[in-house]
């Protein structure tokens, strides 16, 4: 490389400069975060493997390492993407406004989709010596540390491949400072903004948290999280990467990308739960808990239009505002301590295999000149790779590559060697669909440039082999390396089923000889990764990788088995097009060998022939079933033999044409799958399923094999590892298949996978009737992926409810009413749309208020005067609401036949420090038994006239339900209690236990109850097991907790009227020293107050002098009769002669609100005072 | 004849030697040419300058507006205070300066990036419903509630049940060391 060492000077000065005054810009963890999960690292590391530690005289540099790759410029390149397979990515419309920028600059630069992935980047030696990075961190390494990786200070190149050489070469402080830069990038997959490419400059709620977190102030619960956690151990540092990140961007939000309208359909909460102030979307988390993915805030003030449409955010701004992102922290701090522990691990692994490899040291030991001679060789290679066409009609990659989802690259079609014996290398397109952007359909030059260099090497390796071969008198060469050649290159295959049947070198040979095992025909078919050749080795170990490994097949597979379901005939087998061609399946046969053979011999009498006009569509399924089996799809064809018969095991095969094979080498064989004990060598075999399972081939995507059910049923099941493994036995190893606990046969009718998923309802809305207890959905109609929508069906979720099912489930209409039996909550709810083989939609949220039946309730002590006019103080409930009867009627029975016309009996229970109990009945008009404990009794006087403390509030509908005898002397006392029609009751309330000192953290809870027994009529209350009487059924709960010490807002009286008059009557003024006097009648009414409690008091002074506020007198009311008239006596006010008086009244209610005082002014008469 | 053989060998061998030396110096400039300015890797590093450039220049905008943008406090209390005072006087505008920037650059969001867009339209909305005076009663009633990170910090709203009505998010801009309204 050092032939390009001048190309480093290509960044200006001053933008190094530009840098260090900004280098916080976009980093993932600070710096010293990055020390403190290293740290960490290393202690869990040394933990699982006490055998291979890090020594305390390479930790600093591990340390180091993981800090220093934050040097300015390399943090662009810390970005992976996942999902779109890129790194940073920022859209033109932001990046490159054009009244900033140049426009020769926005012309030319291409800047959507330039940085390499971390992924790459890890591994690109070429990226990284590529332009010179200037070391501005300071190191925490001491002189003496320093002096020991002095000599590589110049070196910009920190890939996992140098740190592998340099251990390998004994320089072990630069091997680990180098893998500390692995293990940033590892711990960068952890921050979701750096998985969904979110640049953030500055403004990440998850960084500016996590800065918190260093060596010096360590995470002092992440020891807590790590017990009982292990290593996570993957065989390749791609893996490593894409696992990683794949949890964080699935599995959390950055701050700008909440939503699907930032691109990414993960993550969706799996539900929704209120505490304190805020609704919090959780995800499940089985094994360590679930967590909070967001929270709800209150609508913003300015209502939806300001922030996100439903308010959504990582962290709110006050203290204890970062639940949210505390939680995302113990996730993904502890997968970064796992996953970069497994990364040291997988590095003293490949150290070893380098030792023993003596083509890696070679390679690394190159000298300039050797370095020179390469580097000319290319600039020939390249020269005549352009001149012969490899790339026809485009030598120049250009970075602009408009309009793709995938980017085809015609490769060479045909290599000749000068030998008589060819080599034909028949290629076919090949795909390199994980480096393109989706988002800007623009391929990444970088990494459109390694995958180039990639195939460049390929292309002269396969060039070598058949060259190799030519030389080695045309004897293919075989290897033991399991390379990535045959994925990235799809060559050759089966013409019969529409292309390659997974990497095959076709050797035209004329020498049948030269090939054992070669059938009739010169075509033989060889593996390409049974190479032994050197220099293959070396290019596949430098080009391996996690997605390369596993590709996607292009030929029809066995997709899932059962061999016994209900009924022994219960077995089918069923077919999957991973392919977007139709394939016919007309000379196609499906061939059955029990496990205990140990030949194909007898295997004709166990085949069946396929339809001539069977054919599986693009991504679609074909199901073959035995014919006398049951299965909740029809077969698309039947066979008659059994597939398991008194077997424990078996084989079966698909074969490209309907000749019985001869063995398990068959050239037609397109595929087989194998279950439980099989005898005939060289088949790998999965496990035997069991009665109802069914043995299911795994869905492919993004390079990677998954279990083909919960999240990912319909991706298809297209993971087929044995390309690369074994070409004569089709099928591959038994990783590829999964056991499913309940089997789910497709046919041909079945949709095709993967596919979209259906549109979201859109419009969804919520209306509440209270006389009904029901909720009205409504929602526009939704569209599966081909446009349909009659076949949709929709489910709706109560994102509130502590389960995760749908309330509503498979209705094909988009109106539905849904009953409820819980009121004072806000419901929030969404509707999914449902294609005909259950594909979810995204959800769609509406939410409702529904208000409980009693409003401004309180749990509070107070001095108060009770029913009988006595002052105590007592704890008391009291509720107002807003029309009485306040529960619907007879919405749990209709005693005329008719809802809503029967006067009955609602009852209330009240539930003290416990959530209401949704009981379907009580036990008569009283709390179940093993309730009873749990209640707040009230005290009350009954339509028997006893007053006392119940265990249930029972109210009577109208006054004609409260007599004494029967139920009916049970409930309130109807004539003094709701005869005012005061909208508010006020009981005092103990616990069960009779305890009615409460504190602040008790509480109380209601449930409401109707009456559904035909009384008094009606002598039939159903009597349920246990003895329980059924007079009453829920309607609802309403669990708000009501706390004690939440006093109600009390309204004071109202003096309604106010009247003085002068007695004269010699008769009666007889009463007062025979001296005139002034009766007082007022009138005063309490809106929440019994009448009967209010006290009326007055005062009063001569005209010209002050009220004197201790001349309040209580005005006791007191009649006379005399000579038959009825005179009021009390209260009274003596008159003196010629003087003028101001009177003043006043009410005050049971708790002592005062009403406003009402002054009368009184002019005495003098004609009366002279009388 | 010797001589002449020899001279004529002599130049012949200079002919070769520099026809040789030609074809050397030929080569090896037309590898450094194209090393320098055709080859893959001169285009990568091209378009790296370019990149860094263009991101440098993005960065410069988001800084350079983060600078400029100087309404408000040096405490929340006071920029809260001050966007009260705005909206007594109705003066929408300048009670709009006082929130942050949008800084999402997500491409959904990028008509609204370093604008106050959403603010301005929700305020001019608010003040054309004659709804100020609530947005204002609300917040009057306003108390600290303490800061979760550094660089924030929240105002809360509850009712007289203690339930809460209203959150004011302030997050404090670096750049010009002012604190704006993130969310209300």
């Amino acid at each position: 490389m050092e032939n390009r060492k001048h190309v480093k000077i290509l960044i200006p000065i001053f933008m190094l400069g530009f840098f260090i005054f900004n280098i916080n810009n976009v980093f993932a963890y600070s710096i010293e975060t990055h020390a403190y999960l290293t740290g960490e690292i290393i202690n869990f590391y040394n933990q699982n493997y006490p055998s291979q530690k890090i020594s305390d005289d390479l930790r600093d540099y591990l340390i180091d390492g993981s800090r220093r790759e934050d040097d300015p410029l390399r943090w662009m390149n810390h970005f992976y993407d996942p999902i779109y397979n890129r790194g940073l990515t920022i859209d033109p419309k932001i990046f490159t406004p054009k009244d900033i920028l140049s426009v020769s600059l926005v012309n030319t630069v291409n800047i959507g989709d330039e940085w390499l992935s971390s992924k790459l980047w890890a591994q690109d030696s070429g990226g990284q010596n590529k332009v010179k990075y200037s070391p501005i961190i300071a190191t925490i390494l001491s002189s003496i540390q320093s002096k020991k990786i002095q000599q590589y200070f110049s070196v910009s190149d920190f890939t996992w491949q140098e740190a592998i050489r340099y251990w390998v070469n004994g320089d072990k402080e630069m091997a680990i400072f180098t893998l500390g830069h692995i293990l940033h990038l590892i711990e960068d997959k952890t921050v979701p903004d750096h998985t969904r490419n979110d640049p953030h400059p500055g403004d990440s709620p998850y960084e500016l948290y996590t800065e918190q977190f260093t060596l010096n102030n360590p995470d002092n619960n992440l020891d807590e999280r790590l017990k009982n956690q292990q290593p996570i151990v993957l065989d390749d540092l791609n893996i490593y990467f894409d696992e990683l990140a794949e949890y964080s961007n699935n599995g959390f939000y950055s701050k700008d990308t909440i939503g699907i309208q930032s691109g990414y359909n993960m993550p969706e909460p799996d539900y929704i739960l209120k505490e304190g102030d805020y609704f919090y979307g959780y995800k499940i988390d089985n094994k360590n808990g679930d967590y909070k993915i967001f929270v709800q805030e209150k609508q913003s003030l300015f209502g939806k239009i300001i922030v996100s449409e439903n308010n959504i955010s990582l962290l709110i701004s006050k203290e204890g505002g970062d639940k949210v992102i505390s939680d995302y922290w113990s996730r993904l701090s502890t997968k970064s301590i796992q996953y970069g522990a497994g990364v040291i691990n997988l590095f003293f692994q490949e150290v070893e295999k380098a030792k023993s490899d003596p083509n890696f040291v070679k390679a690394q030991n190159k000298s300039f000149l050797a370095a020179a001679i390469s580097a000319f060789k290319n600039f020939i290679s390249s020269g005549i790779s352009t001149i012969s066409g490899i790339f026809p009609g485009n030598n120049q990659v250009q970075p602009n590559l408009q309009n793709l989802t995938s980017l085809t690259i015609p490769q060479v079609q045909q290599i000749n060697s000068q030998s008589q014996n060819q080599a034909q290398i028949q290629n076919q397109n090949q795909n390199i669909t994980p480096s393109i952007n989706q988002s800007t359909n623009q391929l990444s030059i970088s990494q459109f440039q390694l995958q180039l260099n990639n195939l460049q090497s390929q292309l002269n390796n396969l060039s070598n082999q058949a060259q190799s071969q030519s030389s080695q008198q045309n004897q293919p060469v075989f290897s033991n390396t399991a390379g990535p050649i045959s994925n990235i290159l799809t060559i050759g295959g089966l013409p019969a089923i529409g292309g390659g049947g997974g990497a095959r070198l076709n050797v035209n040979n004329t020498n049948t000889n030269s090939v054992s095992n070669s059938s009739a025909s010169n075509n033989t078919t060889e593996d390409l990764s049974q190479s032994t050749d050197n220099s293959t080795t070396t290019i596949l170990t430098t080009t391996s990788s996690a997605s390369q490994t596993i590709q996607s097949v292009n030929h029809i597979v066995i997709s899932e088995i059962q061999v016994e379901g209900d009924g022994a005939d219960d077995e089918f087998i069923e077919f999957y097009n991973p392919t977007n061609q139709t394939i016919s399946l007309a000379d196609f046969s499906i061939q059955y060998l029990s496990g205990k053979a140990t030949s194909t011999e007898k295997i004709g009498n166990t085949k069946k022939n396929f339809k001539n006009d069977a054919q599986i569509a693009p991504y679609s399924f074909y199901l073959l079933a035995q014919k006398d089996g049951i299965f909740s799809q029809n077969a698309d064809m039947i066979y008659s033999f059994s597939l398991s018969g008194n077997q424990n095991g078996a084989s079966v095969f698909l074969i490209g044409n309907s000749e019985p094979i001869s063995d398990i080498s068959d050239l037609d064989m397109v595929d087989y799958a194998s279950y439980g004990e099989v005898v005939i060598a060289g088949v790998s075999t999965s496990t035997m399923p069991v009665k109802g399972q069914s043995i299911e081939r795994k869905a492919y995507q993004n390079g990677n094999c998954l279990s083909a059910q919960n999240e990912n049923e319909f991706l298809g099941n297209s993971c087929d590892t044995d390309n690369a493994n074994d070409f004569s036995v089709k099928g591959g190893p038994a990783s590829d298949w999964e056991i499913r606990q309940n089997s789910n046969p497709q046919n041909s009718g079945n949709l095709p996978e993967p596919r979209n998923k259906p549109t979201a309802p859109q419009n969804f809305s919520i209306d509440y009737s209270s006389s009904t207890l029901e909720l009205f959905f409504n929602w526009q109609e939704a569209q599966d992926y081909s446009g349909s929508t009659s076949t949709m069906s929709y489910k709706i979720f109560d994102l509130g409810a502590s389960s995760s099912l749908p309330i509503i489930e498979a209705v094909s209409t988009t109106t539905v009413n849904l009953r409820i039996n819980e009121v004072g909550r806000d419901y929030i709810f969404s509707v999914k749309a449902v294609d005909k083989d259950g594909l979810e939609s995204n959800l769609t949220q509406a939410e409702i208020k529904v208000p409980s039946f009693i409003k401004n309730t309180g749990f509070y002590r107070a001095k108060h005067k009770n029913i009988y006019g006595e002052e105590i103080e007592s704890a008391l409930i009291d509720f107002s609401y807003d029309q009485y009867p306040f529960l619907p009627l007879d919405l749990v029975f209709t005693p005329s036949g008719i809802k809503g016309v029967g006067p009955n009996y609602k009852t209330l229970v009240f539930y003290f420090n416990t959530e209401a109990p949704k009981r379907k009945y009580l036990d008569n008009s009283m709390p179940l038994e093993e309730d009873r404990d749990k209640i707040l009794k009230v005290k009350y006087d009954s339509c028997g006239g006893s007053m006392s403390f119940y265990i249930s509030l029972i109210f009577p509908d109208d006054q004609y339900k409260c007599s004494y005898g029967g139920f009916d002397s049970s409930p309130i006392n109807y004539q003094k209690y709701l005869s005012e029609g005061d909208l508010h009751m006020l009981f005092e309330a103990e616990a069960a236990s009779g305890q009615a000192d409460f504190s602040q953290s008790d509480y109380m809870t209601v449930a409401f109850y109707g009456f559904r027994r035909h009384f008094p009529q009606g002598t039939d209350p159903k009597i349920l097991e246990g003895g329980v009487w059924s007079n009453f059924e829920l309607l609802a709960i309403d669990k708000t907790k009501y706390y004690f010490g939440n006093e109600s807002t009390h309204q004071a009286p109202v003096i309604v009227s106010a009247t003085t008059t002068l007695i004269t009557e010699e008769a009666v003024i007889s009463y007062h020293d025979n001296k005139p006097y002034l009766t007082l009648e007022f009138q005063a009414t309490d809106a929440d107050s019994l009448d009967s409690l209010l006290t009326y008091e007055f005062n009063y002074h001569k005209e010209g002098e002050v009220l004197d506020e201790n001349n309040w007198q209580v005005a006791n009311k007191s009649l006379v009769q005399v000579n038959g008239i009825v005179y009021q006596i009390e209260p009274h006010i003596p008159m003196e002669e010629s003087q003028n008086y101001v009177v003043y009244f006043r009410t005050k209610d049971e708790f002592g609100l005062m009403s406003e005082i009402i002054a009368l002014p009184f002019s005495n008469n003098l004609n009366l005072i002279q009388q | 004849m010797d001589n002449i053989n020899s001279i004529k060998a002599k130049n012949k061998y200079r002919k070769f030697a520099l026809g040789f030396l030609g074809i050397i110096i030929v080569t090896a400039g037309g590898f450094f040419v194209w090393d320098k300015y055709f080859s893959p890797s001169a285009k990568y590093n091209r378009q790296l300058q370019r990149q860094s450039e263009a991101y440098m220049q993005w960065e410069e905008r988001h800084k350079q507006a983060m600078k400029e943008d100087t309404y408000g406090g040096k405490t929340p209390e006071e920029t809260l205070q001050m966007f009260i005072d705005a909206l007594k006087k109705e003066d929408v505008e300048l009670a709009s300066k006082y929130f942050m920037l949008d800084t999402n650059e997500q491409p959904y969001n990028a008509e609204n990036y370093l604008t106050r867009k959403k603010w301005e339209n929700a305020l001019m909305k608010t003040k054309d419903e004659g709804k100020l005076i609530e947005i204002i009663n609300v917040l009057s009633k306003a108390t600290p509630a303490g800061s979760v990170t550094e660089g924030y910090f929240g105002f809360e709203v509850r009712n007289n049940k203690n339930e809460l009505i209203a959150d004011i998010s302030m997050q404090l801009n670096k750049y010009s060391n002012v604190w704006k309204i993130e969310s209300m």
